[in-house]
């Protein structure tokens, strides 16, 4: 066998090589520092997006609490006490998702002094009160070193009311399920099929297709009676599924980046059964596909997709697209729009869009992205809708919460970390 | 000490080297320079840790190993629930049909194997800091070294005890 480093051609390697502009890279440490600090509203199981199908109206999650104009200082709910033998908040990295405007998750994973365990503390009043700890199973308390990615952290994926699936991701990965909202864990051994429509009331995920590359999702989800994977027969054309949503009308829309497909939307009206897809006319940076786009829907006829152009958009080449005919056709619109690169994107019931850019600027147009007017009293600059509404989390590292939620998109409600 | 000085410095020149490093790990060369730009995140959210490192550049490559592992891990999770066979094939635009090959064969190998092998011979890591990037034993790499090699002979078409092979692997 010849030498392997001659078989390797670096120069023709080397000349696909094109860093980031080392500013990106900074921009997206601090929102980082952000998230990490205090309760990141990131998402706990890494699946991708996990957008409920039930929608409002719907919500069998729990019946959401009174929403109330921001406040700056809401009474700080009760702290629940933190583990042995680490007693500092400081300590950990806290991942918090909702699934419903009630219903809250936080994770408290051992980030600082090796230990590759994790906790996890629940709410079920939007956030005002916290319960205690509960260790996750399949914790493991071997030592690490610091901050090299060795921990893997577990993924917690919210099934239905209730249901939590945890995988944890040590070797041989393991699966618990829990039916009494993580007070208890069983190891279960999920099966996999294959369904050809997706039922209602289910949480939808995208995962990968290859095992080592993620150039081609499928639609997933797990079934809330035992927990076990299922995978949709007939998914849209494949590509990197940037942002799945499900209107109030039913239909599930996939927003897609591919390198070799460049940007597009699917959409199905039938439970995807059948998928109708759009491209749109853009070549996205091959090297930034995860974070190149943005896509927002409520009722299923007008839908905006904004792309961010080369290197997330540092080159001001975004654009913003409109569907009003349901997916059929889209228009690139708003050329003067007062934002650029869009990172969050989001429409309200009554019709508004929001758009926010990576530098603490909002903006709200009213008359289908047309024009836009700043509104820089909303909070969020990027939101997940949930049962009920809407959860968003704060970009501006000085503001003094960083995840809040809304029943309408507009309105928001501060919520306030269970570690501080 | 100015920590984003430090971190440029190092951005502009350890780049495209650790890029070029990962390629091979994960076979893919986007995803290559996606883990080596999380890894500058994770360094930049901290900066001060670009000065107090003794060897910062190996930090960065031992943070891209372990997201590329991570991200096997999930997908290895998926995959055995779901019972796929990974079949993709590789691209790299003006790359010799010999590179071509090489990458093919290499992403066959299990994760452990890919590693090892791309680490030690294709980014000259000696088999020691391969381990301490992996955090696996030398004699783990180096039975990982000669499993890999075999079964990169046979992808290739060569021998796996060919002088040219064993030549690159006595540096441990």
């Amino acid at each position: 066998m010849p030498e392997l480093r001659d078989l390797f051609d670096r120069e023709a390697v080397a000349s696909q090589i094109n860093p980031p502009a080392l500013a990106a890279l900074e921009e997206r440490a601090r929102h980082r520092v952000r998230r990490n600090r205090v309760a990141g509203a990131a998402v706990i199981a890494a699946l991708v997006a996990v957008p409920l199908l039930t929608m409002r109206g719907e919500d069998d999650l729990g019946v959401p609490p009174p929403l109330q104009t921001p406040s700056p200082s809401p009474s700080p709910p009760a702290a629940p006490a933190f583990p042995p033998p680490l007693r500092d908040p400081g300590d950990y990295v806290v991942n918090q998702t909702f699934s419903s405007l009630s219903h809250g998750f936080a994770v408290y994973q051992a980030g600082a002094h090796h230990l590759c365990a994790a906790w996890l503390s629940t709410t079920e009043d939007g956030g005002s009160t916290w319960s205690e700890l509960h260790q996750l199973p399949g914790s493991h308390h071997e030592e690490s070193t610091e901050d090299d990615g060795g921990c893997y952290g577990p993924e917690l994926v919210p099934v239905a009311a209730e249901i939590l699936v945890l995988n944890q991701l040590s070797d041989p990965p393991t699966s618990f399920i829990s039916r009494d909202t993580g007070q208890t864990w069983q190891e279960y051994h999920p099966r996999a099929r294959v369904a050809d429509a997706v039922p209602a009331g289910v949480n939808l995920q995208t995962h990968c297709l290859s095992e080592n590359l993620c150039e081609e999702q499928v639609l997933s989800w797990h079934d809330p009676e035992t927990g076990d994977i299922v995978e949709l027969s007939g998914n849209a054309p494949g590509a990197f599924t940037a942002d799945v949503r499900v209107a109030t009308d039913g239909s599930i829309w996939l927003a897609g980046i591919g390198a070799q497909t460049g940007y597009h939307v699917s959409v199905s009206r039938d439970r995807g059964r059948s998928w109708q897809t759009t491209t749109l006319g853009e070549d996205p940076d091959p090297t930034d596909l995860g974070n190149g786009a943005a896509f927002t829907t409520h009722d299923g006829v007008t839908a905006y997709f904004a792309t961010r152009g080369s290197t997330a958009g540092r080159d001001g080449s975004g654009s913003l697209y409109r569907t009003v005919d349901g997916g059929r056709s889209w228009q690139r619109i708003a050329d003067g729009r007062p934002v650029s690169p869009i990172f969050g994107l989001w429409v309200t019931p009554d019709g508004s869009l929001v758009a926010a850019d990576d530098r603490h600027g909002r903006y709200l147009s009213t008359d289908q992205g047309e024009t836009f007017a700043p509104a820089d009293l909303l909070p969020v600059a990027s939101v997940q809708p949930i049962a009920g509404g809407f959860y968003g989390w704060v970009s501006d590292p000085d503001h003094p919460y960083d995840i809040y939620l809304s029943e309408d998109g507009l309105v928001w409600r501060p919520v306030q970390a269970p570690s501080r | 000490v100015n920590h984003r000085d430090v971190i440029q410095e190092l951005y502009a020149g350890s780049y495209r080297r650790l890029v070029l490093q990962l390629y091979p790990v994960t076979g893919d060369l986007g995803e290559a320079q996606e883990v080596v730009q999380e890894a500058f995140v994770r360094l930049l959210a901290k900066p001060s840790r670009a000065t107090s490192l003794d060897n910062p550049e190996a930090w960065l490559r031992t943070v891209a190993v372990n997201l590329v592992r991570s991200r096997w891990r999930r997908g290895k999770l998926l995959q055995r629930l779901l019972r796929r066979i990974e079949a993709e094939p590789t691209t790299m635009p003006g790359a010799t049909p010999d590179h071509v090959a090489l990458m093919t064969a290499l992403r066959q190998l299990p994760m452990g194997q890919r590693a090892a092998v791309a680490l030690h011979y294709l980014a000259d890591l000696p088999i020691r800091e391969v381990a301490e990037v992996l955090e696996v034993s030398v004699g783990t790499v180096k039975s990982r070294l000669a499993r890999g090699r075999v079964a990169l002979a046979t992808a290739l078409g060569g021998s796996a005890d060919s002088p040219a092979t064993v030549r690159s692997t006595h540096h441990a």
